[in-house]
């Protein structure tokens, strides 16, 4: 019996060990009380996204059925690169703060927290210029009446819609090719629109709460709030925004290269 | 045994606004609790009205009591509170109330977070009933079917439904934010020795709940959030005219919706395996089995959710599939009741009140798990979907299975939260009052299905046979009824004349009953050394292990209600969550008028999302001051 007693105390000797809070108490699990609450939190988190993008490949096949603009036509793949990639290089960002705060390293914390959340506005913006360009551009239904009597709709965006026009004509002989009016792509325009801009606005205004997270960290950082006594403060926020990233790295490969 | 009465010391010039701000606000975990339960048990109540009034239309054959409308109304809101209102929230406060004690915390991880729970609970159930006065009650039933939920140009535009989606969305995330507290209490704050597979059952049923709402109230988000923009935005998610699709709808509910039966049912399957074992003065059977069957339960309810669409066309591998999953589940439920059964065997019973509510929950739980098999079967399913016997299935699971749990937990720990028992005799009077009463309301219901009575439908005609049952049933609705208010009057009476309960009154094991009734702020002096799944027990039965502090300092303490140990460190009160929840209720009111309104709408969001902000705020100063 002595035994257990002992062994329990070994846990607890764990728990203070691996929690970075510093004057909180030692825990059963060994992790940090705020930390085990937002992993918690992620994980549900999670699941909102996959709802998410659930919705949007559900829908996916309706929204070309319907003549709904073709997202390959659409979703730049340059664009959405390089915003992965500063999504990405700010998870590193991060990293390199939460070391820098670890080691009491003041200027390196400034300097990686704010290229953090410069990195976080830059994707910001980019989503914005690409928002922009997706409801500047627009799109025609095309409705094909073939000779047997069928009707196909196709969404054919704006640049491609002379090329694709000459084409149909050389597919479908004799068919009827009525082309709609220019329509941007919007959030009720198409299903597309909806479900593009539902999910990657949820995400972007997670990058948005990211962002503000961050700058307060900066901020308690810049009044010298933050050492590596209370380095879980930066490390909380850290695991946040690599979750966001993720959810952009899902984001990225079922919506723009599938 | 001594016992202090009187919770509240009497101070000189107390007056009752003193008192209302300490609840106001609390942070402590048996204030929440109770806070908690007195709140659920009023929507219980107001949702039990509901159901008497379609009860009263039913009682006759065309009837005109309630019109249409109203009568949609009442279906809707009887079954939004029945779920979000009563036994999530009455299941909440039992689990708020005694796991921390369970466990042998001070308290819950995060108590703001915890009253921040709360307070979204009650002003999402405001927020909701509110309809009632400034709006219409939400009519398209609570699982809100697209399109017709939508508004899809059929019904006349009213934001009926966006009261629902917007209280229900409040409510989703008072439940997120109080079972991540739960989570974290269970895994972090367990005492020394309290390792997992000592921890009481119903701690292990409601960390799976838990993890249930975690997991699955985002889906409804989602769902509820994308119907909210079809009905003011105009996007078409499940408008299937402009490309959407309502059987997303259907999906995207239920995988919240079945796991949600879960939610209402496992914690009742946890007080249920901590009565057992005391009333038959017996461990319980099979502990492993019945922790690790909550697990599996919890699991497998992840995979079961298109047994609700079984009859909307996905097809028969569909069909087949999610009737073998659901099948499935029968097994570990089926575990449970042979370990709870074992456990009476050979016991040496106390019949009091809580075993009543117990053997009668196996009773009745038992005839709801039967017919939930056969609606799991596909072709019975055909047969009787949307009938009376989907609604005599449900209600036996939700009123046989879980209020009768909770009943039973309430008359269990009520000495503990109150330090008076409850009247046996009222006690007992109310139980057979309820049981002869709910299998009067619920059983015809089956047979009523089965000749072809539809559910949700305003009226029925005369000559088809229903008359007689249907007035049956209305009658025990009264019965249950009349049973509650028993129940009521017990919960007053107690309050002022009721037996002095002591620390112990069931001679219990777990370790709620190792501090007195009820618990002081700091809930224990000293804890008993754990070194097996019944610490009191030991304590009490055992050999010579003892306090891991003498008691008696702890009994001199207890007199002296202030006390609290140096080493214990507990949370300052803070005004910050019910600020945090009020404005987050202003932001909704302001969406709600989103599409008729625009400014002052606009306005209203965003002064309650500053108000939100002003709030996280303070939350966080004070957690960094803690």
């Amino acid at each position: 019996m002595a035994q257990a007693v002992a062994h329990d105390q070994k846990e607890h000797a764990a728990g203070a060990a691996h929690g970075h809070g510093g004057h909180h108490p030692p825990t059963s699990l060994g992790v940090n009380t705020r930390k085990l609450g937002l992993w918690t939190f992620i994980s549900s988190e999670a699941i909102f996204f996959t709802a998410l993008i659930s919705t949007y490949l559900v829908l996916k096949p309706r929204n070309l059925a319907l003549g709904g603009p073709v997202p390959e036509d659409f979703l730049g793949i340059t664009l959405t690169a390089i915003l992965a990639f500063i999504l990405l290089m700010s998870s590193l960002t991060m990293v390199l703060a939460l070391n820098a705060v670890e080691h009491n390293d003041r200027r390196g914390t400034h300097l990686w927290l704010g290229a953090t959340i410069l990195l976080g506005l830059m994707f910001l913006g980019g989503q914005t210029y690409e928002f922009n360009k997706l409801w500047s551009e627009g799109f025609h239904t095309v409705t094909i009446t073939k000779q047997d009597g069928k009707i196909e709709q196709i969404g054919v965006a704006e640049h491609h819609l002379e090329a694709e026009l000459e084409h149909l004509h050389e597919e479908y002989p004799g068919a009827q090719i009525q082309q709609g009016p220019r329509k941007p792509v919007t959030w009720t325009t198409s299903i597309f629109g909806s479900t593009f801009f539902t999910l990657t606005g949820f995400h972007g205004t997670h990058v948005g709460i990211g962002v503000i997270w961050l700058s307060i960290v900066l901020a308690m950082s810049l009044r010298g709030a933050i050492s590596s006594r209370n380095s879980l403060t930066v490390e909380m926020a850290g695991l946040y925004w690599h979750f966001v990233d993720l959810v952009w790295v899902a984001i990225f490969t079922l919506i723009y290269l599938i | 045994m001594a016992t202090t009465a009187v919770p509240i010391p009497q101070v000189g010039e107390r007056r009752w606004w003193h008192t209302a701000w300490e609840w106001i606000t609390t942070v402590d975990h048996k204030r929440i609790g109770i806070m908690y339960i007195v709140t659920a048990i009023a929507f219980f109540v107001w949702g039990g009205i509901d159901a008497l009034l379609i009860r009263i239309q039913l009682a006759q054959a065309e009837n005109t009591f309630l019109s249409p409308q109203v009568y949609n109304e009442l279906f809707t809101m009887h079954g939004t509170t029945m779920v979000f209102l009563a036994i999530m929230p009455l299941n909440a406060g039992l689990g708020n109330f005694i796991i921390p004690l369970m466990v042998g915390a001070n308290d819950m991880a995060y108590p703001r977070l915890n009253a921040l729970g709360f307070w979204l609970f009650l002003f999402g159930g405001i927020f909701l009933n509110s309809s009632y006065l400034i709006g219409h009650p939400p009519d398209a039933g609570w699982f809100a079917y697209a399109p017709l939920s939508a508004n899809g140009g059929v019904m006349p535009k009213t934001n009926a439904m966006d009261f629902w989606v917007l209280g229900i969305n409040i409510l989703g995330v008072s439940s997120i934010l109080g079972s991540i507290n739960f989570i974290v209490t269970v895994f972090n704050l367990r005492a020394p020795g309290m390792k997992f597979n000592r921890m009481p059952l119903f701690v292990w049923a409601q960390l799976v709940v838990a993890f249930l709402v975690i997991f699955s109230f985002p889906s409804i988000t989602v769902a509820s959030v994308l119907l909210y923009f079809d009905r003011n935005f105009g996007t078409a998610f499940f408008l299937p005219e402009r490309g959407g699709d309502p059987m997303l709808w259907q999906h995207l509910f239920w995988f919240f919706g079945h796991p949600e039966v879960y939610i209402l049912i496992l914690p009742a399957f946890g007080i249920i395996s901590e009565i057992f074992p005391v009333f038959s003065r017996k461990p319980i059977f099979g502990y492993a089995f019945i922790a690790y069957s909550s697990v599996a339960i919890g699991f497998l309810g992840f995979t079961v959710w298109a047994h609700h669409m079984f009859s909307v066309g996905m097809g028969p591998w569909a069909n087949a599939a999610f009737s073998a999953t659901s099948l499935m589940i029968s097994i570990p439920t089926g575990v449970k009741i042979f370990n709870w059964l074992a456990t009476l065997w050979g016991g040496s019973l106390n019949f009091k009140t809580p075993l009543y509510y117990g053997v009668a929950f196996i009773f009745l739980f038992v005839i709801g798990g039967i017919t939930g098999v056969m609606l799991a079967l596909p072709p019975l399913d055909y047969q009787t979907t949307d009938t009376y016997f989907v609604v005599g299935h449900f209600h036996y699971v939700l009123f046989g299975g879980a209020i009768f749990a909770i009943f039973a937990g309430f008359y269990y720990w009520w000495p503990k939260m109150f330090g008076r028992m409850l009247s046996e005799r009222l006690g007992i009077w109310q139980f057979w009052l309820m049981f002869i009463g709910m299998n009067l309301t619920f059983m015809p219901m089956h047979y009523l299905g089965m000749i072809g009575m539809p559910r949700r439908t305003w009226t029925y005609d005369s000559g088809l046979g229903f008359e007689f049952w249907n007035l049956m049933e209305t009658i025990g609705a009264l019965m249950i009824a009349l049973s509650v208010s028993i129940f009521i009057l017990n919960a007053i009476l107690s309050r002022r004349n009721g037996e002095i309960a002591g620390n112990d009154p069931w001679d219990g094991h777990t370790l709620e009953w190792a501090t007195t009734s009820p618990p002081p702020p700091h809930n224990f002096d000293s804890l008993p050394v754990i070194r097996t799944r019944r610490p009191v027990w030991d304590l009490k039965y055992g050999e010579a292990q003892h306090f891991t502090k003498p008691r008696d300092a702890k009994a001199a303490g207890s007199t002296d209600e202030e006390h609290t140990p140096p080493s214990i460190h507990l949370p300052p009160p803070s005004f910050y969550p019910i600020v945090l929840a009020f404005g987050l209720t202003m932001a909704a009111y302001g969406l709600l008028y989103s599409s008729v309104a625009f400014g002052p709408s606009l306005t209203a969001i965003i002064v309650g999302i500053s108000i939100v902000f002003v709030a996280i705020a303070g939350l966080a100063s004070e957690a960094a001051r803690d």
